[in-house]
């Protein structure tokens, strides 16, 4: 089995295609990584699994990047504004947190065989991850501009057997086509790109 | 809550909408969706007489009280409970009316028209055939 994490594969896409677009939650991670306190990483991470509530979660985001320097608080800052436009309340926003957290813990065997299966068919330009309430939503971004069927029945086996073989775990997959482009940005903003070609 | 004829009722009237629709280009892609919304009736027909009864009911909720969605979990009973032949009819119904309804938001990726993207041809033999399969695994005539 290959031991790898959610991040690592963030990584992996990043050093595909530097332009690659970080999300939001990547880039909170990023900021809580390059910390130096392994005390304060510790007290987010407790505070994320056990006491994040409706009421809390304003007040738990200002401790979070408290200690991070202005430039840090001023991306974190603007991404955050970006989240809102989609995960416009509190509720959303915590479910949104842990649930990054839980994938993160749980899926990158899922991911990792994603990443494998998919990025071997050659008109799969890019896969997108979130968590969204109990499911993981996978958008494979195909590079055609014209319905192919027999590559959607390709991609249907490949999802397939991503189900079989992990019959306890929701999911829904897209297939967006997006043509020639080369766009990176997605209309998910807190989805996170784990392959790009 | 429907019942199961209340059910057929309305999957039969999408896939009769479907059927228009296919020959009535440039209005072709309407059909995917037509026929993936007569596919989820039919599905929902078919489910009432099991024990989970209705897709939307039976999701289960994990500690915190929160329920994945109607679409995921309809597709998750469809791939436990059918044939792979069965949920990828079904599936590709779904993901093909995706696709043809979003093309055109803002934001999206794409730089063409859903009517464009699928042609009347193809529209046809998405509906007609993926129906078909995902009708005969259910017996429904």
């Amino acid at each position: 089995m290959v031991n790898t994490t959610f991040l690592d594969l963030n990584e992996r896409a990043f050093l595909r295609n530097p332009q690659f677009d970080i999300s939001l939650i990547s880039e909170l991670e990023n900021l809580k990584i390059s910390e130096p306190s392994k005390e304060n990483t510790s007290i987010i991470k407790n505070t994320i699994e056990k006491s994040i509530s409706d009421e809390n979660i304003l007040n738990w985001l200002l401790n979070f990047i408290s200690p991070f320097s202005e430039d840090k608080t001023k991306t974190f800052v603007y991404k955050l504004q970006d989240l809102l436009r989609y995960y416009y309340n509190s509720s959303s926003l915590r479910s949104l947190i842990k649930g990054k957290y839980k994938v993160q813990g749980l899926e990158s065997e899922i991911l990792t065989k994603i990443v494998m299966d998919f990025g071997e068919v050659g008109e799969v330009q890019s896969i997108y991850v979130q968590k969204h309430l109990e499911e993981i939503q996978v958008s494979v971004l195909l590079s055609i501009e014209h319905y192919d069927d027999t590559l959607i029945d390709k991609l249907l086996d490949l999802e397939y057997d991503i189900r079989k073989a992990y019959s306890d775990v929701l999911f829904e997959f897209f297939y967006p086509p997006i043509g020639p482009s080369n766009k990176q940005d997605f209309i998910y903003p807190a989805a996170s790109c784990i392959y790009s070609r | 809550m429907a019942n199961s004829s209340v059910h057929l009722s309305q999957a039969r009237h999408n896939e009769e909408v479907a059927d228009r629709l296919i020959s009535d280009p440039p209005y072709h892609d309407w059909a995917i969706t037509a026929g993936f919304y007569a596919a989820i009736h039919y599905f929902e027909s078919w489910l009432f007489n099991k024990p989970e009864q209705h897709s939307e009911t039976s999701r289960p909720k994990n500690p915190n009280g929160s329920l994945p969605s109607v679409h995921a979990w309809r597709l998750h009973l469809i791939q436990q409970k059918l044939t792979p032949e069965a949920f990828k009819s079904y599936e590709k119904l779904k993901v093909s009316s995706e696709n043809a309804r979003y093309l055109d938001f803002p934001n999206a990726l794409a730089n063409f028209t859903a009517f464009d993207y699928f042609t009347p041809t193809e529209a046809e033999k998405l509906v007609r055939k993926n129906l078909g399969v995902f009708k005969g695994e259910l017996n429904i005539q």
